[in-house]
């Protein structure tokens, strides 16, 4: 007997007495029972026959249509910035423009607009790190910055800031921080105008307070 | 079978992301659904996957088979869907004392799932129906051959050819396993 002829016809559930016979001697056959077994199980199991909805083509069509597509960033670099004029510059900041981070965050905050934003609101998650903090900003009602400008992201203590890098079209965005949000609470973007001072500006955006 | 444009999907050109969603869209929401169990996660799920794949697009090398590319980015994408709603007592369906580390069994049979849904939606649909009809519908071949209204042979042919064919991608699969 073919032994194609006797898997397929077990797996069709219809397997004759000579086809199971078949199955339980060949040894080709018994290496591969448990593939069988578990294939006829996928195919008898209702969920595998569950469609999705008809629109949901359009919507991963849209949805990355509408994402903006990852570039690099025209400031990647700044250093930590103290109003005190700090030292610790080693803890610098770069922006990393990669794919999202494979697992679930170790934290999320809610970073609502200020009074310069009110419509903005957003949501980030961070992915603690021995060196640092992988951060994913997920921003609504932000609009892009304004030509000459761009938008700064900060982990802050009282007067101590540390840039985890800039963007300019607000939606997700992934950043990276050399410190963490255990050490810096407070989050919170800035519009900057694209100059050489790295300390913050006064256009406070958005902030989780 | 017509290979996808990765380098036009990395530009998020919407044909080459409306042929990979034709290739590998039914696929990846099987890989979603069999280890969620809920349509609007398993949704969520296709879309994440969809996004990390055009976002990966571009670091992807060509000579290599797209195919367990993408399915190592949907099962990843579930696995987040699922902690997610582990963490935020959501809509999963679990046992409350399993520990969030741990994926439950559904999680463990995807790739065959997977590589199935593949193989039947590259069949030609009058096979896939009978196929669908035996295992989804339960139905006899006598049944089948009523409701499709075709003769009893033409049921068992096609039964036999597509059945036949899951069984050879299924011993390809234990080679590429072995
Ligand atoms: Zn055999």
């Amino acid at each position: 007997m073919n032994c194609d002829d006797a898997r397929s016809a077990f797996l069709s559930g219809a397997a004759s007495q000579p086809e199971l016979d078949h199955l339980g001697s060949c040894s080709d056959c018994r290496n591969e029972w448990d593939a069988l077994e578990t294939s006829r199980q996928v195919l008898e199991d209702q969920s595998f026959w569950v469609e999705p909805s008809p629109t949901l083509e359009d919507r991963v069509v849209a949805m990355i249509g509408e994402t903006p597509q990852p570039v690099a960033p025209p400031r990647p670099r700044r250093w930590l910035w103290t109003l005190g004029g700090g030292a610790a510059a080693a803890l610098g900041a770069i922006a990393v423009w990669a794919g999202l981070p494979s697992t679930a965050p170790d934290w999320e905050v809610a970073i609502p607009g200020t009074s310069e934003a009110p419509d903005a609101s957003g949501v980030v998650r961070g992915w603690n790190e021995w060196n640092g903090t992988r951060v994913v900003l997920d921003i609504e009602g932000l609009p892009p910055a304004p030509d000459g400008s761009l938008y700064e992201f900060w982990f802050s203590r009282d007067e101590l800031h540390i840039s985890a890098g800039t963007f300019a079209a607000p939606d997700s965005v992934e950043l990276w921080v050399g410190v963490s949000k255990a050490d810096f609470p407070r989050l919170w973007i800035t519009l900057e105008p694209v100059d050489e001072d790295e300390s913050p500006s006064g256009n406070n955006m958005m902030d989780s307070g | 079978m017509k290979s996808v444009d990765v380098e036009r999907f990395a530009a998020g050109d919407p044909d080459a992301v409306r042929q990979l969603y034709h290739m590998y869209g039914r696929a990846v929401f099987t890989v979603a659904y069999s280890s969620l169990r809920d349509r609007g996660l398993a949704e969520e799920a296709v879309q994440l996957t969809f996004l990390h794949a055009w976002r990966a697009a571009d670091r992807f090398d060509v000579t290599r088979d797209l195919k367990p590319w993408l399915y190592a980015i949907a099962r990843r994408a579930a696995v987040d869907v699922y902690r997610r709603e582990r963490r935020h007592g959501g809509r999963v369906p679990l046992d409350s004392n399993t520990d969030i580390a741990i994926l439950p069994e559904a999680f463990e049979s995807t790739w065959q799932a997977w590589e199935i849904r593949i193989a039947l939606d590259q069949m030609p649909s009058a096979q896939r129906e009978v196929i669908e009809a035996t295992h989804f519908l339960g139905l006899s071949q006598e049944e089948t051959a009523q409701r499709l209204g075709v003769a009893l042979g033409t049921v068992k042919s096609r039964s036999h050819r597509a059945h036949r064919r899951l069984a050879t991608l299924l011993s390809h699969l234990q080679e590429a396993t072995a």
